[in-house]
């Protein structure tokens, strides 16, 4: 027995105009730069058409932390809302899903929640609006949440943290800076692919994850080049969230668990962190699931089997790596963030110590030994192709 | 072959457990004790218990109990005996099992999140003991 779930999805050009049906009162859970910039306003614009009753909780930061969601909790406390719109990032959405979770939950402790925490709806309706094309957390029934004082992510499932509705709004990601196209590109891509290898994949979601990667070959670097390319934008908005439902019933892999451990400990963009690992993890990891990346490779258009498949499979990924502009390994990825390249090696035991305890690791076919993610990492670091 | 839940199984699933490198590393921190419980169904009349302590990587010991009152685990994980047999053949993912309620997992669930590999070794070590239904 298992599941496949989604949010009710509200997508395409106008879509934010869902929110004039809404009642009631709302607690907007954001960041302030999104404030500032602007974005939350075109919410904030229907609400006040609805006459919706607002606040705005606009402390979220990235790499969200239990406290935050705490604090949020406060909030949600003293206003009592009705509906939780999430508007944001990836940290904003799983930070609203936190809001959401312990504010119906009180005597949950967040850190406790795992797939089978007895969690209870009690009618507060959660609306998540991406503003970014990568995490899927729109569509997905994960949440990562950092502890800060262990320097680690920690995510989890569960079947309540799924939104009740998403808006899927092309408006809301035009005006994304191309850097960030970039890598919230490449975290879509990475929810994709892994999740079409991983020990839970099933019928209900490898059709997501082969869509979500043909759109994002194609038109990722149309996206990452010109904003005002709406048709690219679009097609790129809708496959981030397509890979993210996939991930909710099917979840993340390999590339994620090199991701966190490195998003964790220097605290770069989890985009990179995943995407830049993928030739690496699927040359790797190929060795377990060789059949379903030939297949995977056959959708994208590679007439090729068994090997071959899989190396024209991740020369595929580097490609689309250089096309958008993307470092191709850790070191030039570091060089670009100003991150001493000592740094990498000075933490390598912590990295890998790291990934030994992420929960991706849990819905791996086979989970590689320390030795093995030693040399991802290295390998992924040093842009070393794959030989073990 | 050691009968599922029987002194000699669990001997067997010990070794099996401190023989396995990559247990202990995953679980090198780890301090906890488990029940395991499985619970009576059309094919079991009465409940079996099996207690494990796990330490620092290694299993310290290990016993059949037959009233639980005797021991006070910190985990307790506990499933019919048709779902321990799906998850001793495979059929069953253990946190899918949980997920879906087949089994129950009792105990401080932010400490378990922080060893997830250590988990998913420890149900593979079931796979290395050879075992009679």
């Amino acid at each position: 027995m298992w599941w496949f779930s989604s949010p009710k999805i509200v997508f395409g050009s106008d879509s934010l105009e869902f929110l004039e049906s809404l009642k009631g009162r709302a607690l907007i859970v954001t960041d302030e730069n999104l404030v500032k910039a602007g974005v939350v306003e075109r919410v904030l614009e229907r609400l006040r058409t609805a006459e919706v009753e607002y606040e705005i909780y606009d402390r979220v930061e990235p790499d969200p932390s239990f406290e935050i969601v705490m604090e949020g909790v406060s909030v949600a406390k003293s206003f009592k809302p009705d509906i939780i719109i999430g508007v944001g990032g990836g940290s904003s959405l799983d930070t609203a899903k936190g809001i959401r979770a312990i504010y119906e939950n009180p005597d949950v402790d967040p850190e406790e929640i795992s797939p089978w925490t007895e969690l209870e709806e009690k009618g507060t309706k959660l609306i998540l609006i991406p503003t970014a094309s990568g995490s899927g957390s729109e569509g997905s029934n994960a949440i990562v949440l950092t502890k800060k004082e262990e320097n680690r992510k920690i995510a989890s499932i569960h079947p309540y943290i799924m939104a009740d509705y998403a808006i899927v709004d092309p408006e809301m990601v035009k005006d994304l800076p191309l850097r960030v196209a970039v890598f919230t590109g490449l975290d879509a891509l990475s929810h994709a692919m892994d999740a079409f290898v991983s020990s839970w994949k099933n019928d209900f979601t490898d059709g997501l994850c082969i869509q979500a990667c043909k759109l994002l070959f194609r038109y990722l670097p149309r996206a990452c080049k010109d904003r005002s390319d709406l048709e690219a934008v679009e097609k790129v908005h809708n496959a981030s969230t397509i890979a993210g439902i996939a991930i909710g019933s099917s979840q993340a892999g390999l590339s994620h668990t090199l991701g966190h451990s490195l998003g964790s400990i220097f605290h770069i963009p989890h985009g990179f962190a995943c995407g830049i690992a993928l030739p690496y993890t699927t040359k790797f990891y190929s060795k377990f699931v060789l059949e379903q990346y030939e297949e995977l490779a056959y959708h994208l258009g590679i007439n090729e089997k068994g090997e071959k498949a899989v190396d024209e499979l991740v020369a595929k990924v580097k490609n689309l790596l250089v096309e958008i502009g993307s470092p191709t390994n850790y070191r030039d990825l570091f060089k670009e963030l100003g991150i001493p390249e000592s740094e990498f090696y000075d933490k390598l035991d912590n990295l890998v110590e790291n990934a030994s305890y992420d929960n991706t690791i849990l819905t791996l076919v086979e989970a590689p030994n320390d030795e093995e993610v030693r040399k991802l990492f290295t390998y992924a670091f040093e842009g070393k192709d794959v030989d073990f | 072959m050691p009968k599922l839940f029987s002194q000699e199984w669990v001997d067997e699933y010990i070794k099996a457990i401190n023989s396995n490198e990559e247990y202990e590393k995953s679980a090198k921190d780890w301090e906890g004790d488990f029940l395991f419980v499985i619970e009576p169904d059309e094919e079991l009349e009465e409940p079996k218990y099996v207690y494990i302590d796990l330490y620092h990587g290694k299993a310290r010991k290990g016993f059949v109990v037959s009233d639980p009152s005797e021991v006070n685990p910190e985990f307790e994980f506990r499933g019919k005996f048709s779902s321990w047999k799906k998850l001793l053949d495979g059929e069953i993912d253990p946190i899918k099992g949980l997920i879906t309620r087949k089994f129950v997992l009792k105990g401080n669930m932010a400490k378990v999140m922080k060893y997830t590999k250590a988990a998913k070794l420890l149900v593979e070590c079931t796979k290395q003991v050879e075992t009679e239904m």
